[in-house]
């Protein structure tokens, strides 16, 4: 039996030309811009959890998924060096997906109140 | 051109993992050499363990004015460079071709504005490393895979890519908060 997981992720940039009216697609994007892969899952994989404070996923995953489910106040933010640095922020209803270097240690950092799903795999 | 009024930019994320594995045949040979049944195949279906689809989206507002024209590669050729010469003849950046990535560190955006949003998406064949913090390579794109996420206020020069061995293409969209 294979595990596998396809993911991806998607953009569209937009300019507004006036205030108050509508969004098109940004004049120096020109075009959707998009790309997915399959990520084989080599030996174990969570099933998702919800956390609502600050938590470090294992060091040994390579494939995070996080999504934040609510943010009632503060923030949600990810690093992937076990907290040094934030440099991901989530809003409510935003996902983050990736696979991850070998060394890298997911952390989801909440301040405030906030609800946030997660998985990860090896 | 003129600085538009507003900029955004929408964006998503899925994850669906998957279970694949074979079925067990149900073929039987009848009295008469016929088969009936149905025969061994592979099949996939979501995963049990996961036992849902993943996902999210979300639009971010950036800065109308993204001051240079670099911030931003689709994979089409951008001939209007109206209003920037200065950064034309300053940048040595990539303007009418996508870039290549080498396993030297590559700045993607050629200045120091904090950013709120990033795009790369691995054109070419050697996976790529992005690294958000100006040293470390944590987040990893393969082949034809791409991330899109918020940034925490990200300085432009902290945010690289590059791969371990081997050279690839990215498209991106680096943009000022």
């Amino acid at each position: 039996m294979a595990l596998t997981v396809r993911y991806g992720s998607y953009c569209v940039p937009q300019e507004q030309v006036s205030d108050g009216g509508k969004f098109y697609i940004d004049g120096d994007a020109k075009t959707k811009m998009g790309g997915n892969n399959t990520y084989t899952i080599s030996t174990s994989y969570t099933a998702p959890q919800i956390t609502t404070s600050t938590v470090a996923l294992s060091g040994s995953q390579n494939f995070v998924a996080i999504k934040a489910l609510s943010i009632e106040s503060g923030t949600v933010l990810i690093s992937l060096d076990n907290g040094d640095t934030t440099p991901i922020k989530l809003l409510t209803g935003e996902c983050f997906a990736s696979k991850i270097a070998s060394g890298a240690v997911a952390k989801i950092v909440i301040s405030g109140a906030a609800r946030v799903e997660y998985w990860s795999a090896a | 051109m003129a600085t538009p009024n507003g900029r955004r930019v929408a964006f998503s994320t899925s994850v669906v993992p998957k279970k694949t594995a074979d079925t067990t045949s149900t073929v039987e040979t009848l009295e008469d050499g016929s088969t009936v049944g149905v025969a061994l195949y592979e099949d996939t279906i979501l995963d049990t363990t996961i036992g849902k689809k993943f996902g999210g989206k979300g639009t971010v507002t950036i800065a109308a004015n993204q001051l240079i024209q670099g911030w931003i590669e689709a994979g089409e050729v951008q001939d209007d460079i109206e209003g920037i010469e200065d950064q034309w003849q300053t940048v040595n950046t990539h303007w009418d071709e996508m870039v290549e990535i080498t396993a030297t560190d590559h700045t993607i955006r050629h200045d120091t504005e904090d950013c709120n949003f990033i795009y790369v998406k691995n054109t070419g064949s050697t996976e790529v490393r992005l690294i958000l913090d100006g040293t470390e390579p944590d987040i990893l794109i393969p082949a034809g895979a791409s991330i899109s996420t918020r940034l925490n206020n990200i300085a432009a020069n902290l945010i690289k890519v590059d791969t371990e061995s081997g050279s690839s293409t990215i498209e991106f969209v680096v943009a000022k908060a």
